[in-house]
C-alpha cells in the first residue's frame, strides 16, 4: 500500500511538470512555483442525525442523557405520526491534498489522499416500533403491535481513497478509488412482524419474517470486511458565469466475513420454557428448552455478505454572481443512501467576506422531508486554514423545530 | 528503517482509526416487558413418584407403597476366617544321602614293590605259576576322592563303612590299614586284618560321632600286608587282578556340612483346619473371599520348592495348590519368599480328610518343602533353617451347605419412608388403607418370626404404635429354595395383612411418617430335633421384611404442603442487572380438587432465609360436583410483587424453596383424585427492565 501511494504521488507530480519542463527557462520555472498549489494537510470531523419526525432537542436529549424518563419518552412519543425514518453518521478525515491550479492558463490537475473513518447507521421503524423501543409491550397487553417494514442498517469502515482531478475539453472531471476496509456491519430487515401479548402474559403470538446480520463487534482489532469503492465528478462551464456538474461517491461495497445471520419466517405462540417436569428443572435442560424453541423458530448461522456502501450522489449547478458579498448561487439536487431517504434540494450562496475569509448560506430541503438552513464559514491564517460548519444552523436557535443537524470541523496546513 | 517506520505509523493510523469504535448507545431507559417465562403441567405423577400409582377400573387413583422396613442376615458365614501355620525345618531333618567312595589295588602295582618275588610275577604274566610267598607290602598310600559329594560334613552321628574286595588269586595276611583325612589328623579307623582269601571280600565299619570330621579327600593306607603266595600251586598271573577297597559314609547327622544336596524332602505336613464358632455343622461351603498364602524365611544356600495345597477346594475340577520356590540364601545370609493366592470361587468340602467320619466345618491343607539337587556345593550348618508360614487369610464363605444349627436374632430395625417427602398437611384424614407386612426368608432352613412391635414416627417425636392382633404371635417362614447354586434363592415367604378393621393402621400413615420402626425377633430352625444337612446359608440373602400399602386418593387434607429447594443464580437470568421492578404472575389452569397457593421462599449460600415472594391469593380448584370429582378446570392467577428491595434479595439468593399448599374443597368433605387430575401453569413476568449496557 505504501508503494502504490507513493507510485501515486509520483505519477500525479510527473505528470504535471514533466511534459514541459525540460523546454522552460529558469524564470518559468521560478513562476511555476511560485504559483503552483501547495500541498495541505486536513483534519476534518462531522456528526450528525436526521430524522423525520423528531425534533433535534429530543435528538440531543436521547444522545446527552444517561437516562430518559417516561416524561421524555411520552414527549418523543407525541412528536410522531407515522414512520420513522432516521440517520446518523460520524465522519473522521485526514487527508493530503495537492489541490489544482490554473498558470499561463494551463490547468494543472490537483490530487488527494485520504484516510476516512465513517459510521453511518439508518433506520425506518413504524410508530408502534418506536413505542414497543421505548415502553416495552406492557403497554401492548392485550393488542397487537404491527412493526412491519422496518428496517436498519449500519456501517463502520475506513477508505484509503486517492483521487485525482484533470481537464479535459473544458470539463472537470475528478476520479476517485478507494480500498475500504470493513470494521463492522449490521443489517436487518423486518418484513413482518406481527406480536400480539396476551393480557396477563400468559401468551405472545408472533407473525415474524425477518432477516438480521451482523459481524462480531467484540474484536479486539476489528477488521472484518474488505472492499472498494469509487466515485466521479464532472463540472462543465457553460459559459462564463455557469458551470453544471454530477458528483457520485462511496459507490463500492465492502464483502464481509464472520458474520452472523439469523432468518425468521415463523408464526408461533410462545407460552415460555415448557418444561415436561417442573421438578427437575436444570441449567442444561433450562439451555436445552430455550434452544429448542430458537431452533424452532428461527434459523442462525455463520454468514458472510456483501453490502453496498452508504453512497452519496448530486446533481449541481454553479452560478457565477460577484455581487458585493454574494460570489456564488449554487443549486444542488442529492441523495444519500439511507433508508427511506428522499431527494433533498439545496440551494447555497457563496460569501466572499473577504480574501482570507468564506462562508456559505444556504437552504435545503428533502431527504426526511426536513427544511434546514446549512452554514459553512472558514478563515484562512497564513498557513492554518480553519473550517466549521452545520447542515441546519436552524437546529441551534429552533431545536424543538427542527428534526436533523450536523456539525463539522475542519484544520488545515499548507506545506 | 525509513521504511519500517513508515509500515509502523501506517498500522498505527489505521488501527487509531478501526479501533475507535462510535459509541451510539448513550442512553437507558425502562421498558415494561410482559411475557411468559415458563410454562409446565404438574400432573399427579409429578407429586406422586410413578410407580407409587395405581388406578382402579373408574380410574381413581390410589397410592400403592412397598418399601424394606428391615434387612436382616445371621451373619454366620460373614465373618472373615484366619488360619496361620508355622513350620521351621532344621538341617537335622535333612537327608545328606549315602556317599561311595572306590579304589582299587592291582597286582602289578603291588608287584612293582615286592622286589624279586614281584618281578617274577609281573614277568609271568599271563603264565600259570606257583606265586612265592612274600611279606612287607606297602606301606601303600592312596586317596578316595569324595569331592564331588562333599568337601567336609561335621558329624554328629553316621557311619562309615569300609569294604575290601580281595580280586588277586592269592590270600592276603596281616593287611593293616589306616583311614583318615587327607589334610591329617586323628585316623578315622586303623584296623589290622589276619587274613583276606583270594577272591573273599572283608568289611567292617565305624560309627562316625561326637562332632568327627569327614573330609572329601580322605587318605586309605595300607600299612602292611603278606602273603603266603599259591602255596606251590600255579595259579593264572593277571597283573590286572586288584584289591577294591569302598568306603561308604551313610545315615549322616551333620552338625554342619559343605556339600552337595541329593533330593529331599524337607517338610510333609497334612493338618485339620476347623472353622470354628459355627454353630451349624455346614458339609461345603463356596468361597466368597479369601487367600492363601506361604512366607518363608530361609538360611539354607540350595532352592527350596514348597507345594502347598487343599485338595477339597476345587474349583472346575481344578483342586487348590500352588508351588512357591525360595531361593538359595546367600552365604552367612537369607532369602525371603512371599506369595498368596486368591481363592474366591472356590468350593471346599468341609467333612475333613478322605475317609474321615462325621467331621464338619473341617478342611484340610498339605504342605510339601523339598530341596531338588542343584549339583553345587553348598554349605550347611545346624543352625540353618528354614522360617515357614502358610494359611488362609479373610476367608468369606459366599454360601455354605450343611445343617445351620440353631440361631436367634432380636432385631430393631427403622427405615425411612419416603411416601410423603416434602409433604406437609396439617390434618389428613385418609378414608382406606390397606398395610400387609411381607417377610422373605432367603435361607435354606425354616425361620420362625415374631414381630414385637411396629412404630411410624413423623420427625422422630410424633409417633404411632400399632395396635395389632397379631403382635408378639410365632409365625412360620418357610425355607427358601435353592434353583441354581449362585443365583437368589427363591425365597419362602409370608404375608401379614392389616387394615382398619384389624388394626389401627391408617392412623400409622395419617401422621406422614417419615420413618417406621419394627421390633422383630427371628429364629432359626426353632423347635427343630435332628440335623438336616440339605439346609443352605447365603451371605447376601438373610431375611427382608417389607411394608406395602395401597393407600386410595380419596381423602381430605388442609394446608398440604409441598416442599421442593432448587439451586438459584440470579447472574444467569439476569446477568447484566436489568430488572428494575415488576411483577410475577402465576397463571393456572387447575384440575385438581384442590386450591393452590405457591409461595416461594428465599434462601442465601447458608441456607437462611432472607426473604419470600408471598402469594395472596390461592389458584383457585377445579370445580367439584357432590362426589368429590372435578366436572370443569378453572383459570385464575396471582402475582408477586418484586420490588427493588426483593429484587436485591433475589440477587443474594442461592436456593429457592417453592412451598406449594393445597387445600381440598369443601373441608372436610373427601376428593377424589383421578388420572386425569393436572395443573396448567405459565409463570410469567410484568417487569420492568433498563436497557443498556
Amino acid at each position: 500500500m505504501k508503494k502504490l501511494f507513493l507510485l501515486f504521488l509520483l505519477f500525479q507530480n510527473l505528470s504535471s511538470f514533466s511534459q514541459d519542463n525540460d523546454s522552460l527557462s529558469a524564470e518559468t520555472k521560478r513562476l511555476l512555483l511560485l504559483n503552483s498549489s501547495r500541498p495541505i494537510i486536513g483534519l476534518e470531523y462531522e456528526i450528525g442525525a436526521s430524522n423525520n419526525e423528531i425534533n433535534f432537542n429530543s435528538i440531543q436529549d436521547f444522545a446527552s442523557k444517561s437516562f430518559l424518563d417516561n416524561a421524555y419518552k411520552e414527549d418523543l412519543l407525541s412528536q410522531i405520526d407515522g414512520p420513522v425514518r432516521f440517520a446518523y453518521w460520524q465522519t473522521y478525515t485526514l487527508s493530503w491534498d495537492k489541490p489544482s491550479y490554473s498558470i499561463l492558463e494551463k490547468y494543472v490537475g490537483g490530487s488527494k489522499f485520504s484516510i476516512r473513518n465513517e459510521f453511518i447507521s439508518s433506520a425506518e421503524l413504524s410508530e408502534e416500533g418506536v413505542e414497543l423501543g421505548l415502553f416495552g409491550n406492557s403497554r401492548f397487553a392485550g393488542e397487537t403491535v404491527d412493526l412491519s417494514k422496518s428496517n436498519f442498517e449500519s456501517w463502520w469502515f475506513t477508505s484509503l481513497e486517492y483521487e485525482y482531478d484533470f481537464l479535459k475539453r473544458d470539463v472537470n472531471y475528478t476520479f476517485r478509488g478507494a480500498l475500504v476496509i470493513g470494521h463492522s456491519y449490521e443489517y436487518y430487515n423486518i418484513e413482518t412482524a406481527k406480536v400480539f401479548t396476551e393480557s396477563s402474559g400468559e401468551y405472545i403470538d408472533a407473525e415474524l419474517n425477518y432477516d438480521f446480520f451482523s459481524t462480531n463487534n467484540n474484536l479486539s482489532i476489528p477488521f472484518q470486511g474488505l472492499g472498494a469503492s469509487g466515485g466521479i465528478k464532472t463540472e462543465k462551464k457553460v459559459n462564463k458565469k455557469l458551470s453544471i456538474g454530477a458528483d457520485l461517491n462511496n459507490l463500492g461495497f465492502i464483502y464481509w466475513s464472520g458474520g452472523n445471520e439469523v432468518k425468521v419466517d415463523s408464526s408461533f405462540r410462545f407460552r415460555g420454557v415448557t418444561f415436561d417436569n417442573l421438578f427437575e428443572i436444570n441449567d442444561s435442560l433450562r439451555e436445552a428448552e430455550i434452544d429448542k424453541i430458537g431452533n424452532g423458530l428461527y434459523l442462525e448461522e455463520d454468514a458472510e455478505k456483501a453490502s453496498l456502501m452508504p453512497f452519496q450522489a448530486q446533481l449541481f449547478a454553479n452560478y457565477k454572481i460577484d455581487f458585493g458579498l454574494l460570489k456564488y448561487l449554487n443549486f444542488e439536487i442529492d441523495y444519500r443512501y439511507f433508508k427511506a431517504y428522499t431527494p433533498r434540494y439545496g440551494l447555497i450562496a457563496l460569501i466572499g467576506i473577504n480574501k482570507t475569509n468564506n462562508a456559505k448560506l444556504g437552504l435545503r430541503f428533502g431527504g426526511f422531508n426536513s427544511l434546514a438552513i446549512p452554514i459553512d464559514y472558514s478563515i484562512q491564517l497564513n498557513k492554518w486554514k480553519i473550517a466549521i460548519g452545520s447542515s441546519n444552523i436552524l437546529a441551534l436557535p429552533f431545536p424543538s423545530q427542527t428534526v436533523g443537524s450536523s456539525i463539522y470541523a475542519g484544520l488545515f496546513y499548507s506545506l | 528503517m525509513i521504511t519500517q517506520s513508515y509500515k509502523l505509523s501506517f498500522l498505527l493510523l489505521l488501527l487509531a482509526f478501526g479501533a475507535c469504535r462510535p459509541d451510539t448507545n448513550t442512553s437507558n431507559w425502562d421498558v415494561g416487558v410482559l411475557s411468559p417465562v415458563l410454562h409446565s403441567r404438574i400432573d399427579i405423577q409429578d407429586l406422586v413418584v410413578d410407580s407409587l400409582l395405581s388406578a382402579n377400573s373408574d380410574d381413581q387413583l390410589s397410592l400403592v407403597y412397598r418399601s424394606k422396613i428391615a434387612e436382616f442376615k445371621f451373619d454366620r458365614i460373614g465373618q472373615g476366617f484366619n488360619k496361620i501355620f508355622e513350620n521351621t525345618v532344621k538341617l537335622q531333618t535333612i537327608d545328606l544321602g549315602e556317599r561311595v567312595v572306590q579304589n582299587q589295588l592291582t597286582l602289578g602295582r603291588l608287584a612293582s614293590t615286592a622286589g624279586v618275588a614281584g618281578a617274577v610275577i609281573i614277568l609271568n604274566n599271563g603264565q600259570n605259576i606257583a606265586i612265592p610267598a612274600f611279606t612287607g607290602i606297602g606301606p601303600e598310600t592312596f586317596s578316595l576322592d569324595a569331592t564331588d559329594f562333599f568337601q567336609s560334613i561335621t558329624l554328629t552321628d553316621g557311619w562309615l563303612v569300609i569294604e575290601i574286595e580281595n580280586g588277586l588269586p592269592i590270600e592276603l595276611t596281616n593287611v593293616q590299614y589306616t583311614m583318615q583325612n587327607q589334610s591329617g589328623g586323628t585316623p578315622i579307623i586303623t584296623k589290622t586284618v589276619p587274613s583276606i582269601l583270594a577272591g573273599a571280600n572283608y568289611a567292617d565299619s565305624v560309627q562316625l560321632i561326637n562332632n568327627v570330621t569327614i573330609e572329601g579327600q580322605i587318605d586309605a593306607i595300607l600299612q602292611n600286608m603278606d602273603t603266603p603266595g599259591s602255596n606251590g600251586n600255579n595259579v593264572l598271573v593277571d597283573t590286572s587282578d586288584a584289591l577294591t577297597i569302598t568306603v561308604t559314609i551313610k545315615d549322616l547327622v551333620p552338625s554342619s556340612a559343605t556339600a552337595i544336596f541329593p533330593d529331599q524332602v524337607l517338610i510333609e505336613d497334612t493338618t485339620d483346619t476347623e472353622i470354628v464358632d459355627f454353630n451349624g455343622e455346614l458339609i461345603s461351603m463356596h468361597v466368597a473371599t479369601g487367600k492363601m498364602f506361604l512366607d518363608a524365611t530361609s538360611t539354607i544356600e540350595d532352592e527350596i520348592i514348597f507345594d502347598y495345597s487343599i485338595p477339597s477346594a476345587v474349583q472346575n475340577g481344578v483342586s487348590l495348590q500352588f508351588i512357591e520356590n525360595v531361593p538359595p540364601a546367600p552365604i552367612g545370609g537369607f532369602s525371603t519368599s512371599y506369595t498368596e493366592t486368591d481363592i474366591q470361587g472356590y468350593d471346599v468340602d468341609l467333612t475333613g480328610q478322605p475317609g474321615a467320619m462325621n467331621v464338619f466345618n473341617t478342611f484340610f491343607t498339605i504342605t510339601d518343602g523339598r530341596i531338588d539337587s542343584s549339583g553345587n556345593l553348598i554349605n550347611l550348618s545346624l543352625t540353618d533353617s528354614v522360617f515357614l508360614q502358610t494359611g488362609i487369610t479373610d476367608l468369606v464363605a459366599a454360601r455354605g451347605y450343611g445343617y445351620l444349627g440353631l440361631d436367634t436374632l432380636n432385631a430393631l430395625e427403622t427405615s425411612p419412608i419416603d411416601l410423603f417427602k416434602g409433604i406437609d398437611v396439617d390434618q389428613l384424614d385418609f378414608d382406606e388403607v390397606k398395610l400387609s407386612i411381607e417377610v422373605y426368608n432367603y435361607m435354606g432352613a425354616p425361620l420362625t418370626a415374631n414381630i414385637k412391635s411396629i412404630e411410624s414416627a413423623k420427625n422422630q417425636n410424633n409417633t404411632k404404635t400399632l395396635t395389632w392382633s397379631m403382635l408378639n404371635q410365632d409365625v412360620l417362614v418357610p425355607p427358601a429354595t435353592e434353583n441354581t447354586p449362585g443365583d437368589k434363592p427363591t425365597p419362602g415367604s409370608l404375608a401379614l395383612d392389616f387394615n382398619k378393621t384389624n388394626s389401627n393402621i391408617d392412623e400409622l400413615f395419617e401422621i406422614q411418617p417419615d420413618e417406621i420402626t419394627t421390633l422383630l425377633d427371628a429364629y432359626l430352625n426353632k423347635g427343630g430335633t435332628t440335623a438336616d444337612y440339605s439346609q443352605f446359608i447365603y451371605l447376601d440373602y438373610g431375611l427382608e421384611a417389607y411394608v406395602a400399602a395401597e393407600i386410595p386418593l380419596y381423602f381430605s387434607a388442609e394446608n398440604m404442603l409441598f416442599k421442593d429447594t432448587s439451586d438459584f443464580n440470579y447472574e444467569n437470568l439476569d446477568p447484566d442487572d436489568k430488572l428494575q421492578s415488576g411483577d410475577l404472575i402465576l397463571i393456572g389452569d387447575n384440575n385438581y380438587p384442590f386450591d393452590i397457593r405457591v409461595n416461594i421462599i428465599m434462601l442465601d449460600a447458608d441456607s437462611l432465609v432472607i426473604d419470600s415472594l408471598q402469594a395472596t391469593d390461592y389458584i383457585l380448584s377445579g370445580t367439584i360436583n357432590p362426589n368429590g370429582t372435578v366436572v370443569e378446570k378453572n383459570k385464575s392467577q396471582v402475582r408477586y410483587p418484586l420490588n427493588p428491595a426483593s429484587i436485591a434479595h433475589l440477587k443474594d439468593t442461592k436456593f429457592l424453596i417453592f412451598e406449594a399448599s393445597f387445600s381440598t374443597a369443601d373441608l372436610p368433605t373427601k376428593v377424589r383424585f383421578y388420572t386425569d387430575s393436572y395443573l396448567d401453569f405459565t409463570l410469567a413476568g410484568d417487569l420492568n427492565i433498563r436497557t443498556g449496557n
